[in-house]
């Protein structure tokens, strides 16, 4: 069969002579038969699993064992297990101050590459590629620098004596939780600056000059007439992000794997633990359960902000 | 607008400054990464750290490609992400077109419940996911990975090309249907051949994401024949000795084909970025 390469001459050619009849098929059954593959991916792989994990979650299944119902026992074992409760507070704190230096950091670092320089193009992407690097790879990239005998910082510290001891950043726990942080940020930066470089770009420009003929400075500027216009993608990229950052299993697993004594567990990392390393899937799946009230109020919240967007 | 002399100067030094700082920043773990896969061993626990290989040596790369098993994971890999760009891009475009273009009843419903499924974490998923895998008997195969990071892709490309053939003219649609194509021969003879650009977006999103993914690698495959190579370097780490040669020359080897694509395809990448997401 002849392929059209290029489309508008395409129109040229005479419609095949089948065509016609087929016509006469009602559209909306030819819509409902263009969405059967992803309704079948979204019912056996989304919906199925989801209804699954939570019913799971009310029973004590393991890896070999189908599992009674227990009723909310799993939620109250896990409502007193400091293991938990540490893992759900290390959730919030991580999410929320990751996301919160992303958004500041995002934004000064697109205010500065929004300015006129050259090589503006091979300087953002250079300062895009902790984006483009696999997590994994950034992960153990910051595992090794983070090396408390052989690491890069560690004798940078001790050099420029900074510190008198070494530090031990991923094995004190009250350190290693900035340490997965400091490597979240790393990676999560170049989005939040994506993302603001682009709502700058289509700041209409006269409304700052307005305002510079008025006598407004830079700072006010910013403030008063950029900060407010990006209101709307400052949301979404939050929201967006936090739902990621939530996720960064890999960081925490391959930093610290939630040691020192599990007091670095994320969420998803706890999961993993009780559910999967020790084939408790009940667990497991309570553990996430307990997380899904505040995703579904995120994802609604966030699903009616892009949907709007797309419309306008 | 006109600055005095000493106002730009101090502007310049700024921007700079933070330019510097920035690029620091963003550059210096890949470049750590890259100095270490190049020293030896010796070399790599030294103290204080050089900041240049003193012997350059390949001598990492070559126990990493020929004596360990990593480049089969990176086939794995490889092979699970084709897999997973091929049918996302296949039932993305099938699912985007009806909801970009077509009046039926359930169209909004659609369109709210793929932006949902785009945004649902995996990490909620990863335990039902497994049993539904064991239950199918593919737990720790290619296959039963690709039907894994369908639940991701899918939504993702479809929203995304949702936008993206919105801004295809209707026009070209009622054109073809006049002259009696069908819904499916409008799709792949008139508007594929014209989004081919978005496809293309979309389908390096999903390799990407595929490539990178490590929880369900970590979950779902275990056997060499699978595994991917994210999983792969973690059963090296998480041995009680760290090969940083050879972990390091591995990475640079899995970022080659993302920073290829990267290159390639930033411009469409960073705009589809941002018509995906928020359209201004």
């Amino acid at each position: 069969m002849a392929r059209l390469s290029s489309l508008p001459d395409g129109f040229d050619s005479p419609p095949m002579p089948t065509a016609k009849r087929r016509r006469t098929r009602p559209d909306w059954l030819v819509a409902y038969v263009f969405l059967a593959p992803i309704a079948a991916v979204f019912a056996a792989f989304i919906a199925y699993p989801l209804a699954d994990g939570i019913s799971t979650a009310f029973t004590d299944r393991a890896i070999a064992h189908a599992g009674n119902f227990v009723g909310l026992q799993n939620f109250v074992t896990l409502f007193n297990d400091p293991e938990f409760l540490r893992a759900a507070w290390n959730s919030l704190t991580l999410t929320t101050g990751v996301v919160t230096i992303k958004m500041v950091l995002g934004m000064a670092s697109a205010v500065l590459l929004s300015q006129t320089m050259p090589c503006r193009g091979l300087i953002r992407s250079l300062a895009f590629l902790p984006w483009a690097v696999p997590g994994m790879i950034a992960a153990l990239a910051w595992k090794w620098i983070f090396d408390e005998q052989s690491g890069v910082l560690q004798s940078l510290v001790l050099q420029l004596g900074l510190s008198d001891r070494p530090v031990y950043w991923l094995s004190d726990p009250h350190v290693a939780m900035f340490s997965i942080a400091l490597a979240m940020i790393w990676q999560g930066l170049p989005f939040f600056t994506m993302m603001f470089l682009a709502a700058l770009a289509s700041i209409p420009s006269d409304l700052n000059e307005a305002a510079a003929i008025d006598g407004a400075g830079p700072i006010r500027r910013f403030f008063c007439i950029t900060l407010p216009q990006m209101r709307g993608v400052i949301a979404v990229t939050a929201m967006l992000s936090a739902i990621w950052t939530f996720n960064s299993f890999h960081m925490v697993f391959v930093l610290t794997g939630g040691g020192p004594a599990g007091r670095t567990h994320i969420l998803p990392t706890l999961a993993y633990e009780y559910g999967i390393a020790q084939s408790r899937l009940g667990m497991g799946s309570a553990v996430l359960v307990s997380v899904i009230p505040v995703f579904v109020i995120l994802i609604v919240l966030l699903t009616g902000r892009m949907l709007r967007q797309d419309e306008a | 607008m006109v600055e005095r002399p000493r106002t730009k100067m101090v502007r310049r030094c700024i921007v700079a400054f933070g330019l510097v700082l920035a690029l620091f920043w963003s550059l210096a773990p890949v470049y750590w990464v890259v100095v270490t896969s190049l020293k030896t061993s010796s070399e790599i626990y030294a103290l204080p750290p050089t900041l240049f290989p003193h012997h350059l040596t390949f001598e990492n790369y070559r126990v990493a490609l020929f004596e360990s098993d990593f480049l089969r994971f990176v086939l794995n890999s490889a092979l699970v992400a084709l897999g997973v760009t091929v049918v996302s891009a296949i039932i993305g475009a099938l699912a985007a077109y009806p909801v970009a273009r077509m009046r039926f009843k359930g169209r909004m419903t659609s369109a709210r419940l793929i932006v949902m499924a785009y945004l649902l974490p995996p990490s909620l998923l990863f335990i039902p996911l497994f049993l539904v895998l064991q239950h199918l008997g593919l737990v720790d195969t290619k296959t039963g990975l690709i039907l894994a990071y369908l639940t991701f892709t899918v939504p993702f490309c479809t929203w995304m090309l949702i936008g993206y053939f919105g801004t295809i003219p209707a026009e070209l649609d009622e054109a073809a249907r006049i002259d009696g194509a069908s819904r499916l021969q409008t799709l792949s003879k008139v508007i594929l051949p014209i989004a081919t650009p978005g496809i293309t977006v979309v389908g390096l999103f999903a390799f990407t994401h595929a490539w990178n993914e490590f929880l369900y690698a970590l979950v779902y495959v275990y056997s060499k024949d699978s595994k991917t190579f994210t999983a792969g370097l973690s059963g090296l780490v998480m041995g009680d000795t760290f090969i940083w040669g050879q972990l390091m020359a591995s990475s640079v080897i899995a970022i080659v084909p993302i920073l290829i694509i990267y290159i390639a395809a930033q411009k469409y990448i960073v705009e589809g970025l941002a018509a995906g997401s928020v359209k201004g």
